[in-house]
């Protein structure tokens, strides 16, 4: 017993990050720093149409007459935004006609993360976005996509290929005035994956996107779309990893969604940034705009995150629920081990009539760990009818970590509904010697015990992707129990 | 905020002419006093509508405001007054300030064995009997009406119980405001400091008619080893009035504290409520009721610290608005890593009866320590149909349907109030706010 | 099977544990009486590995080896199955999940091949079967919103599917209405076996009529202080641990 805590919840917090190596991949990277120069060439090393630089270079601006957020509970010294390298690419010798002349080290990388490029290899319902630091690498199952009708490529093939679309959504949900990191990420993002779902169709697999930073010193920022016309229904899900260093890397990204009528968007994350060895050096500053917008009646954008990495966590994927009847979802897992601090949540804004959102939260809080959930739910006026329902549980491992709770709630009508219950509580000693008492190790009863209170978090998770959740949780908190 | 420091801050020049006519003006602590909390009043300026925590509170409008102190209420006689008291008929002990300031009450009985006196009369008399709880006040991180009352204040009342000294009855704190002709105000200042085991039940009654005023009253209480106190608060002023108090607690270990505050009137009013639970085995509970109609506003903003081992808080505020009624509700726990085996809970609710309410409520939890029981929640909406229509089934008029349901509503709040007359007169008033016979006697 | 030597034990600086000595054979029931305080959980949670317990004193010897050394978790595989007073409620994990992980670490820890989930879910089944107890049980959360009684018999249950060599009952029947307390000594009787023993605490002799102990102990501030058969619960049942304690105080005497 080391301060009044079982010995066993020090073990389990103490593990080492399991994707932490580094790929030798010669890469294609551009000098460090930020202006006009920088990111007209990003623009012309992706060849990108016009209206695409001009988006960038407006955002630029805005941004330069933008501060840094204060109010998160996040700490961290000032960044640098000059000295970090905004491309970097593995060389490619020429351009790539199918899966095999990818770079035998990017593949190698991928493998290494469990993620084969190979179709044959793969689970047989998934198509892969791999994106390798700036760019995407390889994208799986595009014919099975492309015969449904289903555009899923990346970003900057997208903006070639498909202008109109980019054209019209880009910025329609996250415009770039919309924060500090929105407005950077729309000056120099670098890919991501677009996935447009017409009308009536359900995607046949799921879609997803594997981040991947390698490069040292650079920042990534990638931007996905994802779009569900009338009646279309889609469930994607991202992953990603990155190597151990001692610096600290920026990760701005966007998400944008858009569903229209009947349409149902599924978006599940499972983040396993670098966080930071466990004195707290180095890790991923991971700061996130995701939004995504019910456009059409009966529209429903459903979020599942399961946050264990990064230093810093800073996103808050949100709803905004327009049309009548749209449903918004917000399940979250955030662990803050060691140093690691997590400021995430959500905000719902119900501005549709009959719109109903849900929100649950699980906080692990163990070593240093700082978790905060921040929320808002807003009922507007014209807002009849609808309803909220938020739970937001904590877990303390040790007493030097910290669970914070910050919810706002608003309603203008009579005839809407919010309801918010939160609770704290820790791993009790009974608990565990409960379930050691019936043969399990410490280690499990840990595992056991966090799993529970994650479940109705991981049974949004699609099925593929829940166990490799389940096990990323055990992981990451070994060296939590001690 | 540089800007209009340059163009002479907002009351400077009234607190520069007040300051050689308020209590205890000659004695040097008191002045230094007045003058750092001053210094901080301008350093934190007025907040606004988008100040973090003042949400729907009109403040904006309380800076443009001309004010000028309230002046000592010649003629005035407590007589006169007390009627407006809802519980005039009481007759224990009490104290009465018109217009914030201290009126002598023949008629009171004396207090015995415990002080209980106007902190002006006090403070001109015996100063240095106060040096050590005032004197070395930490000015800065009072927030703006806390400084602004830190330098203005003019009276209030100061109740100090020996060690081991239970009061029987309620001691009835009375405050009742007139609006003048010009845009008035008044900052109270309280002290309550109960000795070691020593018990009391405390009203604060305010009161006041229609008009453009403003009290700004801070109540500071100290809570020593093993005491008891008991707080009401019951506000009722008039229209066009801002009401404005901050209640901070400072408990030693095992002792207790309970507040129930019921927010009536017709003013705009924001109540702070801050509860250090310094030492083991410390409690309190805190209990609100907020009914803005017309276009008032209810502020609430509450912070409860548990600082030791063993500390318990429970906190629960309802809500009921109408016609433009605005609230918002922010509460805050924080568990400091000390304090283990703490259990807190934190609850909000609120019925919105009509299209153009609104409310805001933020139940906030800042743990650090691990081993604490801690909850929270809040919920806003709206009259329960299937009740509603089940009452009626049973021969209720839709009237009488929905203010039983509000009745039932709030009487978690008012059952939870300790002294039996208090709850009378707060149920009477409710039910002639209602327009209904008196609800509770017929549950 | 079990022989507790002299064992002493305290919580701070509060000794509980006077020296208690008790040898239990394969297939014995041997129950232990005492009225509260007399450190009967005490002595189950030492066997089981409870920490803030120090053995100030004495030795515990399980089939020959050396049980106070041995981590908690280990001392259930190897055979040694504490029924909770107080069973503890875990969230969001389902009795089936819980006893699957139990019951394949135990395999393990035997070298034994682990059961798949659909082998497990028969084999579990089965169990449930022979302590009559209503596999719906297996689906829901570990003790969570469960009464009294049904968290009682999950114990039961689990004991079946653990299939220990030593069992050791703290106050199984305390909380229990009539029906219950048939079931949950069922669920027992039909454990017992030659090669099962069990250790039986409670504070009433009610239980004793359907769970016929061989041997009875009567536990008081810290000491076994009589000891003998069946019938030695009635006379306590009748003339209360008074008598029992006169009786030691006598002999010591």
């Amino acid at each position: 017993m080391a301060n009044g805590k079982p010995d066993v919840l020090n073990q389990i917090t103490e593990r080492e990050y399991q994707y932490g190596f580094v790929s030798e991949v010669e890469a294609d990277q551009i000098p460090k720093g930020l202006n006009e120069e920088i990111i007209t060439l990003i623009s012309q090393k992706k060849k990108e149409p016009a209206f695409l630089l001009e988006f960038r270079l407006k955002a630029y601006r805005h941004w330069l007459k933008m501060r840094e957020p204060q109010w998160a509970n996040v700490h961290y010294p000032p960044i640098n935004y000059q000295d970090i390298v905004y491309y970097s690419a593995p060389k490619s010798k020429k351009k790539l006609s199918s899966m095999d002349e990818v770079d035998p080290e990017v593949r190698k990388t991928f493998e290494k993360l469990g993620i084969p490029l190979e179709e044959q290899k793969m689970l047989s319902n998934v198509a892969v976005d791999a994106v390798f630091d700036s760019v995407s690498v390889a994208t799986t199952f595009k014919k099975t996509l492309s015969d449904a009708g289903v555009i899923f490529c990346p970003f900057s093939e997208a903006a070639i290929e498909h202008p109109d679309l980019v054209e019209k959504y880009l910025g329609s949900v996250v415009p770039y005035t919309d924060n500090f990191f929105a407005a950077l990420n729309s000056a120099v993002f670098s890919d991501g994956s677009f996935c447009y779902v017409p009308k009536g169709v359900r995607c046949p697999m799921e879609l997803s996107t594997y981040f991947r930073i390698n490069a040292k010193e650079t920042g990534q920022f990638e931007r996905t779309l994802i779009i569900a016309e009338e009646g279309a229904s889609v469930s994607y899900l991202e992953g990603c990893t990155a190597p151990m260093r001692d610096e600290n890397q920026l990760h701005a990204a966007i998400v944008e969604l858009v569903a229209l009528d009947n349409a149902q968007i599924k978006y599940s994350t499972i983040q396993n940034w670098y966080p930071g060895d466990k004195n707290g050096k180095g890790g991923i500053y991971n700061f996130v705009t995701k939004r995504g917008k019910c456009q059409g009646k009966n529209s429903k954008i459903s979020w599942t995150q399961v946050e264990t990495g990064s230093a810093i966590t800073w996103k808050y994927p949100s709803c905004l629920l327009l049309g009548d009847n749209s449903i918004g979802e917000f399940y979250s897992v955030a662990l803050a081990n060691h140093y690691q601090q997590a400021d995430t949540g959500t905000k719902m804004i119900h501005i549709g009539k009959n719109t109903k959102s849900t929100i649950i939260s699980k906080g692990i809080s163990a070593g240093h760990g700082q978790n905060t959930y921040r929320g808002l739910v807003k009922i507007a006026k014209g807002a009849e009818s609808s309803r909220n329902y938020s739970q937001c549980d904590s877990l303390l491992m040790g007493n030097l970590c910290g669970a914070h709770t910050f919810p706002t709630l608003e309603v203008g009508n009579t005839s809407s509904q919010i309801e918010h219950e939160a609770t704290t509580s820790k791993i009790g000693e009974d608990q565990l010697f409960y379930l050691r008492s019936r043969g399990l190790s410490a280690e499990d009863a840990v595992g056991l015990i966090v799993n529970g209170f994650c479940k109705e978090v991981f049974q949004e998770l699609p099925i593929e992707f829940a166990v490799e959740a389940h096990k990323l949780l055990s992981i990451s908190l070994e060296g939590a129990v001690g | 905020m540089k800007e209009a420091v340059l163009e002479k801050f907002p009351l400077e020049l009234e607190f520069e002419q007040a300051l050689p006519y308020l209590p205890a003006g000659d004695v040097p602590w008191v002045e230094r006093l007045r003058k750092r909390s001053f210094e901080r009043f301008t350093q934190t300026g007025f907040p606004n509508e988008q100040t973090p925590g003042w949400k729907f509170f009109p403040a904006s409008k309380i800076q443009e405001t001309p004010w000028k102190l309230f002046e000592f209420p010649m003629n005035a006689r407590v007589a006169d007054l007390r009627s407006s008291s809802l519980l005039a008929k009481e007759n224990g002990f009490s104290l009465t300030f018109f217009n914030g300031y201290y009126l002598p009450d023949l008629k009171s009985p004396r207090s015995e064995g415990f002080i209980a006196a106007s902190l002006a009369a006090l403070l001109k008399n015996n100063p240095e009997r106060f040096e050590n709880f005032w004197g070395h006040r930490p000015v800065g991180s009072l927030g703006a009406f806390e400084a602004l009352n830190g330098s203005l204040f003019q009276d209030g009342a100061a109740i100090v119980l020996p060690q081991g000294f239970s009061s029987l009855n309620p001691i009835h704190l009375f405050s009742l405001n007139h609006p003048l002709n010009h845009a008035a105000m008044t900052h109270p200042l309280n002290l309550i400091a109960l000795g070691p085991r020593s018990k009391a039940v405390i009203i604060q009654e305010y009161a006041g008619q229609a008009g453009v005023c403003l009290n700004n009253t801070v109540t500071e209480i100290f809570l020593d080893e093993g005491a008891q106190l008991d707080l009401i608060v019951l506000e009722r002023e008039g229209a066009g009035s801002f009401h404005l108090e901050s209640i901070a607690v400072h408990q030693a270990s095992s002792s207790r504290f309970s507040v129930s505050s019921v927010f009536l009137g017709e003013s705009s009013s924001r109540q702070e409520i801050s509860v250090e639970l310094q030492g083991e085995n410390a409690e309190c509970q805190i209990n609100g009721l907020y009914r803005p109609s017309a276009s008032q506003s209810k502020n609430i903003k509450t912070t409860i610290t548990h600082f030791k081992p063993n500390t318990r808080s429970v906190e629960l505020y309802k809500g009921i608005l109408d016609g433009q009624g605005k609230a918002a509700f922010e509460g805050l726990i924080v568990v400091k890593p000390e304090a283990q085996k703490t259990d807190a809970s934190l609850h909000n609710k609120n019925l919105i009866l009509s299209e153009e309410a609104q409310v805001h409520t933020s139940p906030e939890f800042k743990i650090e320590a691990d081993d604490v029981r801690c909850k929270h929640g809040s919920a806003i909406g709206q009259m329960d149909l299937s009740a509603l229509f089940y009452l009626k089934s049973r021969g209720l008029g839709d009237k009488e349907a929905r203010e039983a349901l509000i009745y039932a509503f709030q009487s978690e709040i008012i059952s939870a109030i300790p002294v039996e007359s208090v709850r009378t007169a707060i149920l009477g008033l409710l039910s002639q706010r209602s327009g209904l016979g008196d609800l509770s006697h017929e549950s | 099977m079990l022989e507790i030597k002299n064992l002493c034990a305290k919580i701070g600086d509060k000794q509980i544990l006077k020296g208690i000595n008790l040898t239990v054979k394969a297939g014995e029931v041997h129950a232990i009486m005492g009225p509260n305080g007399s450190g009967k959980s005490t002595l189950s949670y030492i066997l089981a590995g409870r920490e803030g317990y120090e053995v100030t004193d004495g030795q515990v010897l399980y089939e020959g080896k050396d049980l106070l050394s041995m981590p908690t978790e280990v001392r259930s595989r190897e055979g040694v199955f504490l029924a909770f007073q107080y069973p503890v409620e875990i969230h969001g994990v389902t009795n089936k999940y819980f006893l699957k992980a139990a019951v394949n670490a135990k395999l393990k820890h035997q070298g034994k091949t682990e059961m798949s989930a659909g082998q497990f879910l028969s084999f579990v089944k089965e169990k449930a079967k022979t302590v009559e107890m209503d596999e719906a049980l297996l689906s829901r959360q570990v003790n969570a919103g469960f009464s009294g009684g049904e968290k009682k018999r999950n114990e039961i249950l689990q004991m079946a599917a653990l299939e220990p060599k030593l069992a050791i009952l703290d106050e199984t029947d305390s909380g229990l209405d009539i029906d219950a307390l048939k079931i949950v000594s069922h669920g027992i009787n039909v454990m017992r076996g030659p090669q099962r023993s069990f250790l039986v605490i409670t504070h009433y002799q009610r239980l004793l009529d359907y769970v016929v102990p061989d041997f009875v102990h009567v536990l008081s501030d810290g000491r076994i202080i009589r000891s003998g058969g069946k019938e030695l619960a009635y006379q306590l049942e009748k003339e209360g641990y008074a008598w029992a304690k006169e009786e030691f105080a006598g002999l010591k005497g």
